[in-house]
């Protein structure tokens, strides 16, 4: 199992008079699943790019594994463990899909001038990392079936697939916890299958804790045991599918709030 | 032996005329199995490449050393799971070599492999499990083994499930009865138990064991399973060898069903030829994968010529006008060659065309380096014949049947070159001898010829006669230099109000020449003309269609488009022009779906169930011959997924 637990105290974050994370707290086990929903503007957004270390927040702690990383820049954090997609879709249009996954091994293989300098003269090590990231990069394309998209350059690919090859990208870091930021909008039901049983075998089977923001209620509450919903910058639920779509408060701001 | 019969055979029919394949039969010992040739090889040429695999992007090679070792343990893997003499091991999956390994690791043992379709549905796994009661399944991924689990209730006697790719398995890890267990964990189990025992159990071996229950294609009803033994598969491989042999190591590409005794045939063909079988990674790669290795020996069914050809034509259409003259050109002197082929002028032509074309055209294909080209399991237009032959190809027809292990008779390089017998499917492998009875049923005898089908006694003494010949439901006769002409089976001919009889793949099969056209079904049963449901081919159609700014949102779109009617109806009055009067399509309907198996318009092989399409279409064809501009169609589609839906619709009636 390689998930880590995550948590989230007192978290604010606002833009001059905008606030966008309101004094949230929030604690993921190690290798659990869970989806955040909200309203357009509610924070999710701003949370997993706190979570991440994309924004600073004003104040608020931010927990991997226990340990404190709310000061510990995002390429850091990557390393670490902390892994994410985007809702519109980041990556190498002009290159292959095969380029795409290996070069998300290459910005975060470790360098140093020592490295560099075996890398230069083609040493022992640099090939072997070399091999390693060729095969590791395989072994992602092939858990993702992506086998025959493999040498088709991005930007001719559909939506669905792009959206794969960025989870291909995230999963080459190794991540503990998977941030998905709306990875299902604008799929079609083929496609948006496909992800959610992807997304499923991740955390089931490797045990990677993800937080999922998603706006398909029906994905959320078949597939997710746990939904926190975030109402401008706050949590006003959190607890089981059901419960949560009875909850007062998710109501208003789902109906009564337009 | 299950198979014994205790019901009384029929009596032989008067036979008419026979052919017997020359030269001696090939010769099988008694001990031998097919198992028993992969350990042969395993110490005469153990580093020799046996099979290749495609994984993570690299090929892998498997030396016959490496497969025997695999096998072995394998099959004492599955001697603990409590296989033995008899035991039938059910697979189902991909062409991946696991699928292999596993017939060899149960026929080891003295089991017999049965193969099931990969794109089964959970009712027909069901139902071919009920044949042969299989303790032990493999299946290849999630998905079989899901597929399985649905109806697992139907199968108590199912006790294991082998799985090869262990993707999302971890779900399914402490479930009992049955137990799912990965393919690794029963090498594992293997490796463990007593290594003599299973020289042991191969060593008691016989030719006249079962090695294979191969399904029958099933036009008609649920398929039935033909019992296969040593002896059926050896005799095949080594008679089509003793023909048409190629060295040993040729490269043999395996992309068919599994399940399709083509594929069962050329794969332990193989084994006992020594040629290497080569494996893609996915059934989604494996275009590029057979192009990769550019397999040397081809057997396939008309189908894959009908789409190589569409491919070349349509790529042709989009190339400079220029190239476009030039491989017309090229063609011409290709086809005028196949007529004179002892034209020195037409000879040195072709020679040096080979280089400038035909070369490249059969590159892009994959097809450069082969040197066996065999087509059957369903008719193949001499259009589409004499184009592979003008380009090169040492395409041949055969004849054969899954009771037979495939290959009965093929072509003979010279009355294919020299006596133009396109039309026919060539002449018998030796030690088979093929007979007419006085209806003009072709019946078969010899060495190939199954046991009978498993479990069937009464179907099987239906089949075979008592004086041993094989009765196939083929209808046709043997010309004045041996080689058998074969008609249409004879639920397939069509009666026309008139009484003329008109075989409708012959139509059906010209119309698929024409590139953008992927399924016809003619009818016209009683009526006084013929009509055509076709599906376009979405490929080539789709191109045409982008290339010349007409619009559409996906097939059924398509179909409909005025400007794609055209298109086909130019199609249709060209095959028309070849056709005499009678056998004229005068009116046709482009369908918004192709055929599928699983809404049982077509069998898992992809033959035609004529009698489902007639059913379903029946408003339309009613339509069609009330001289309605448009007709009504309504059926329900049966998702992968187990979801139905009814679609509607209204299709526009074409007049030629």
């Amino acid at each position: 199992m390689q998930g880590a637990s995550l948590e989230v105290q007192n978290l604010f974050l606002a833009f001059g008079k905008v606030t966008a994370v309101n004094n949230v707290s929030l604690a993921v086990k190690a290798g659990e699943f869970i989806s955040i929903i909200g309203p357009n503007g509610a924070g999710k957004t701003s949370l997993l790019n706190c979570i991440n270390g994309f924004y600073r927040p004003q104040s608020g702690k931010i927990l991997l594994d226990g340990r404190d990383v709310t000061k510990v820049p995002m390429h850091i954090r990557a390393r670490m463990g902390i892994a994410r997609t985007f809702q519109n879709v980041q990556l190498y249009l002009h290159e292959t899909v095969l380029e795409n996954v290996r070069a998300a091994y290459a910005a975060f293989a470790s360098y140093n001038p020592i490295s560099l300098l075996k890398s230069m003269l083609w040493l022992g090590p640099a090939r072997r990392e070399e091999t390693k990231v060729f095969e590791s990069a395989e072994e992602i394309i092939d858990y993702l079936e992506l086998w025959e998209y493999r040498n088709k350059v991005v930007a001719h690919l559909p939506l669905g697939l792009k959206r794969r090859v960025e989870l291909a990208r995230a999963l080459a870091l190794n991540p503990k916890v998977l941030l998905l930021d709306e990875p299902m909008s604008g799929l079609t039901f083929d496609e948006k299958y496909d992800m959610v049983r992807f997304v499923l075998d991740l955390n089931e089977e490797k045990g990677i804790t993800v937080l999922l923001i998603e706006h398909d209620l029906k994905v959320v509450m078949e597939v997710t045991p746990r939904v926190v919903v975030m109402h401008q910058g706050m949590v006003i639920a959190d607890g089981p599918p059901i419960e949560v779509a009875a909850a007062p408060a998710v109501i208003e701001a789902y109906i009564g709030g337009g | 032996m299950s198979v014994e019969l205790q019901v009384a055979r029929r009596k032989a029919s008067r036979i008419v005329s026979v052919v017997r394949g020359e030269g001696e039969p090939p010769v099988v010992e008694e001990g031998e199995t097919v198992p028993k040739i992969l350990k042969l090889r395993a110490e005469r040429k153990g580093s020799a490449v046996a099979m290749r695999w495609k994984r993570l992007g690299v090929w892998h090679e498997y030396s016959w050393a490496e497969v025997y070792s695999i096998v072995r343990k394998f099959a004492l893997g599955l001697k603990a799971l409590g296989v033995g003499r008899g035991t039938v091991v059910a697979t189902i999956g991909d062409n991946k070599p696991h699928q292999v390994w596993t017939w060899l690791a149960a026929q080891s043992l003295g089991g017999i492999a049965a193969p099931i379709y990969a794109d089964s549905l959970p009712h027909e796994i069901a139902a071919q499990m009920q044949i042969f009661k299989a303790p032990v399944m493999m299946a290849e991924d999630q998905e079989q083994v899901d597929k399985t689990l649905m109806v697992a209730d139907k199968m108590p006697f199912l006790r294991y499930i082998v799985y090869r790719d262990p993707k999302g398995m971890f779900r399914y890890r402490d479930r009992e009865s049955p137990r799912v267990v990965s393919f690794d964990e029963v090498l594992e189990m293997g490796s463990r138990e007593d290594s003599e025992a299973f020289e042991a159990e191969l060593e008691k071996g016989r030719a006249s064991d079962l090695a294979m229950l191969t399904s029958t294609s099933g036009t008609t009803g649920v398929p039935k399973r033909a019992a296969l033994t040593h002896r059926n598969f050896i005799s095949q491989a080594r008679g089509l060898a003793a023909i048409d042999g190629a060295p040993e190591g040729s490269d043999y590409f395996s992309f068919l069903p599994m399940a399709w005794i083509g594929e069962q045939m050329m794969s332990v063909g193989s084994i006992v030829n020594g040629y290497v079988i080569n494996f893609p990674e996915e059934p989604e790669t494996m275009r590029r994968d057979f192009r990769e290795i550019g397999p040397q020996i081809l057997f396939t069914s008309p189908r894959w010529y009908e789409a190589w050809h569409a491919e070349v034509e349509s790529a042709i259409e989009d190339t400079t006008a220029l190239k476009r003259w030039f491989y017309r050109k090229a063609m011409e002197v290709a086809f005028k060659r196949l007529e004179k082929p002892d034209d020195a002028m037409l000879n040195f032509l072709y020679r040096i065309l080979y280089w400038a074309v035909y070369r490249s055209v059969l590159d892009k294909l994959g097809l450069k380096r082969v040197i066996r080209a065999y087509t059957g399991g369903a008719p193949i237009s001499a259009e589409h014949f004499r184009y592979f032959r003008a380009l090169g190809l040492p395409l041949k027809q055969i004849w054969g049947m899954t009771e037979m292990v495939g290959i009965v008779c093929l072509h003979r390089e010279e009355d294919v070159v020299r006596k133009k017998k396109y039309h026919t499917v060539g002449r018998p492998i030796a030690g088979m001898e093929i007979g007419i009875t006085e209806e003009g049923e072709i019946v078969c005898r010899g060495p190939m010829v199954m046991v009978g089908y498993y479990n069937e006694p009464i179907k099987t003494a239906q089949v075979i006669d008592d004086e041993g010949w094989f009765h196939t439901e083929d209808f046709g006769y043997i010309d004045e230099d041996g080689n058998l002409v074969y008609y249409d089976r004879i639920e397939d001919v069509i009666t026309m109000r008139d009484g003329r009889r008109i075989p409708p793949i012959f139509i059906e099969t010209k119309l698929k020449f024409n590139p953008y056209i992927k399924e016809a079904c003619v009818v016209g049963e009683g009526r006084d003309w013929l009509a055509a449901l076709i599906a376009i081919r979405y490929e080539t159609v789709s191109e045409w269609a982008e290339k010349r700014g007409v619009p559409f949102t996906g097939y059924p779109d398509l179909s409909q488009r005025p400007e794609v009617m055209e298109l086909i109806r130019e199609g249709v009055r060209k095959v028309n022009e070849d056709l005499p009067e009678h056998m004229r399509i005068r009116r046709f309907v482009l369908l918004t779906k192709e055929f599928d198996p699983d809404d049982d318009e077509l069998t898992r092989t992809r033959k035609l169930r004529r009698r489902v399409i007639n059913n379903r279409y029946n408003d339309l064809i009613e339509a069609i011959y009330s001289g309605n501009d448009q007709g009504p169609v309504s059926y329900t589609v049966r998702y992968k997924d187990g979801r139905t839906a009814v679609v509607n619709m209204t299709l526009r009636v074409v007049d030629v």
